[in-house]
């Protein structure tokens, strides 16, 4: 039985069933369908078979490894997702080889001393045999970091030019890969140079604001 | 078991259940037969509009001189006359039967209800002829224009407001497992609904996260939406056919929960290869395989729950298409979990393998669940037994059949398709000459579950004048010579 607060307090929403007891004469050979059906459905109560939870265990570890070793470090910018995880390529970066990066950082340099190193004639000196080239590495290392002015006398002929400066463009790094691309390359055969030449010479001529003359660069030296 | 079924005096409880079962249909009368008739309606609407745009996908030239009937524009109308349509409709009619059934509670709001059916009616023709008419939005699942977000917005919010007053006045303390489902559903959707509104037509999502928040979407209308309204039918009319308690709570406990946990991040799976982060696509893999746990523990539970009632099936059109439904949604959930890891998803994809998966979904699941659900809910609120068993025959066969030639041609001609996209020595046109006989395949499906839906619209139609209320007991798939039939089917 209801109980009647309940009734109350839900009004003409809740069942009537006191009416429909009253019409049920009527009201039975109009819902046959309704008379016969089964009682509403119950629970049962079997437990969860064992075989279910240790497979559905099973799947959950799969997920687990899933998501760790195929999300690309859960970078915001990681498309690859077997790409290694953030924190293992920030402790081992890849070590590059000079010469590669040497050869693409001379991508600058292809317009004034040409493919070949060869240079042009009367306007800018060839890097393949120049005595430059393969001299004193800190005096290359100057020209790359703040560029050259005025007439130079390579190989036994005359020029008079503007090599423009690659100090505030290029990282010692990518310096010391070009001087050490071109000084292995066109016919040269001079010994590689380092990062921390490059580095020296900066911190050396750090007060230079202007390119070099011929001049000024046979004179410096590096610690003279 | 079957005692309740007996013509012999009742007890003064079983007396009881009966009338509180009258009273509750009776409340329901009005407002889910406008759901399900809108509902058939709308399923001949889209049924007519997938044949026109199947047709065109292997003779190019079909009803194409006319913009309203071109490709692009035919196939979004046929998915929103399907979803918004046949499937909500058919959908909230059995959710608010089904509330009322098992809070054992009249249905409230008698004139709002019916009057949400007319606007839901309104909205979706609305949104049909605007797709039509060119003003699509172009966004998958959603090409209907926003304007119709306030109107199903309305309609959803009194049906949850009615679900709740319900709900609040039961009469058991417990709670149902079909219940669970159906308050999962009509919370599910409306956040669904309004967030895809707000991160599709605002400029709240740019870019990618766009594609993102568009399959997070249209996934989780059928899983957060249809699949729980139609888990929550198998749920009650299985024990209610066959008149035994479902297996096990604990399953139903296990089915419900993981269901709510993992459905959500399946979505992006839809993008793999897609231009975002490589771990959001992972969880969405992750979420699809790990649907395995909810589909298994339901399928267990349902199995083991029909276990030694089989024989009904013979006999039943509400268990017949229950049972069929229930079956294709552990296929359609296995093949999903599948089809999400990546090495699957890089033939499937972009294929007519997902057009197959998609229609094992919504239709040889849901579609064939809300069939069985109506063939069970409509003689009880009319008081009329369906005229003719041969015409549900006629339905169910054609249905099923058509379903099986459909999904079978696709799902081979799409991995075909897909492994020769991925050959870049095989030129285009050679793939898509090597795909027609398949469509031709899908048109003829099409064409015979079309009439299945014309044979239950006719069986339809004569429920609702009654036609069959001369009929002494329940339309059940009996043969001449098989009188011990009825007493097998004596629950329908």
């Amino acid at each position: 039985m209801p109980d009647p607060k309940d009734t109350q307090r839900s009004g003409e929403f809740r069942l009537n069933l006191e009416a429909a007891e009253r019409k049920t004469p009527d009201v039975i050979p109009l819902h046959r369908a309704v008379m016969r059906e089964m009682a509403e459905p119950r629970d049962g109560l079997e437990p969860v078979p064992v075989w279910l939870i240790l497979g559905f265990l099973t799947l959950a570890g799969w997920a687990g490894w899933y998501i760790a070793t195929n999300s690309g470090g859960f970078a915001a910018d990681q498309y690859n997702e077997k790409a290694l995880l953030a924190s293992k390529s920030a402790e081992a970066p890849e070590p590059v080889d000079p010469m590669v990066l040497g050869r693409r950082v001379y991508n600058n340099c292809v317009t004034c001393h040409q493919q070949d190193g060869g240079g042009v004639a009367g306007a800018y000196p060839p890097l393949g045999g120049s005595e430059i080239v393969a001299g004193a590495p800190e005096q290359l290392a100057a020209i790359l970091l703040h560029g050259l002015n005025g007439p130079l006398r390579v190989k036994g002929a005359d020029y008079n030019g503007e090599m423009p400066e690659w100090g505030s463009k290029l990282k010692d790094e990518q310096i010391a890969a070009v001087i050490t691309y071109i000084r292995a390359s066109f016919g040269n055969n001079a010994p590689p140079v380092g990062a921390d030449l490059v580095k020296q010479v900066r911190e050396a001529a750090a007060a230079r604001s202007r390119p070099w003359t011929e001049a000024e660069l046979r004179q410096f030296r590096l610690g003279g | 078991m079957s005692t309740d079924a007996a013509s012999v005096a009742p007890s003064a409880p079983v007396e009881r259940e009966r009338l509180t079962r009258i009273q509750i249909d009776r409340s329901c009368r009005q407002t889910v037969v406008w759901y399900y008739t809108s509902a058939v309606f709308w399923l001949l609407v889209g049924s007519l509009l997938a044949l026109a745009a199947s047709i065109k996908m292997h003779t190019p030239g079909f009803l194409a001189d006319w913009e309203w009937l071109t490709f692009g524009r035919v196939r979004p109308a046929h998915l929103a006359a399907m979803i918004y349509g046949w499937g909500s409709m058919a959908g909230v009619g059995t959710l608010l039967w089904l509330q009322a059934r098992l809070t054992r509670n009249r249905l409230p709001f008698p004139t709002l209800l019916p009057a949400t059916a007319v606007i839901w009616n309104l909205t979706v023709a609305f949104g049909v002829a605007a797709v039509l008419a060119g003003y699509s939005t172009s966004i998958e699942w959603i090409e209907i224009p926003p304007a119709t977000a306030i109107l199903f917005g309305f309609c959803i919010a009194v049906i949850i407001a009615a679900s709740i007053r319900m709900f609040r006045h039961r009469e058991s303390e417990h709670t149902y497992v079909s219940q669970w489902y159906l308050f999962g559903a009509i919370f599910w959707f409306p956040l669904l609904y309004v967030s895809a509104q707000i991160f599709l037509h605002t400029p709240a999502a740019k870019g990618a996260v766009k594609a993102a928040a568009n399959w997070w979407f249209a996934h989780n209308v059928l899983g957060l939406w249809f699949t729980p309204i139609g888990l929550a039918a198998v749920y009650y009319l299985i024990p209610k056919v066959i008149g035994r308690p479902v297996h096990s709570y604990h399953l139903s406990l296990l089915g419900f929960w993981t269901l709510a946990i993992f459905y959500n991040w399946a979505g992006t799976h839809h993008l793999i290869g897609g231009p975002l982060p490589a771990w959001l696509i992972t969880v969405g893999i992750v979420g699809s395989v790990m649907m395995f746990v909810p589909v298994v523990t339901v399928a267990v539970n349902h199995h083991l729950t029909m276990a030694g009632h089989f024989h009904h099936l013979k006999y039943s059109p509400t268990l017949r298409f229950i049972v069929y439904g229930a079956m294709c949604y552990t296929a359609v959930s296995f093949q999903g979990s599948l089809q999400s890891l990546r090495k699957v998803n890089e033939i499937s994809h972009f294929t007519h393998y997902t057009i197959a998966h998609a229609h094992l979904g919504v239709y040889a699941f849901f579609t064939m669940v809300m069939f069985g659900a109506m063939y069970y809910v409509a003689p009880r609120l009319l008081n009329t037994e369906w005229h003719s068993a041969a015409w549900i025959r006629v339905h169910f066969w054609t249905t099923a059949v058509g379903m099986a030639i459909y999904w079978l041609g696709l799902t081979w001609a799409g991995w075909e398709q897909g492994k020769m996209m991925n050959d870049p020595r095989i030129p285009f046109l050679e793939i898509v000459r090597f795909t027609v006989p398949w469509l031709w395949s899908r048109s003829a499906a099409g064409v015979l579950m079309t009439a299945g839906h014309l044979s239950f619209a006719w069986l339809f139609w004569n429920m609702l004048r009654q036609r069959g209320a001369y009929l002494p007991g329940p339309t059940l798939l009996v043969r001449k010579g098989e009188p011990e039939a009825v007493a097998a089917g004596g629950a329908e």
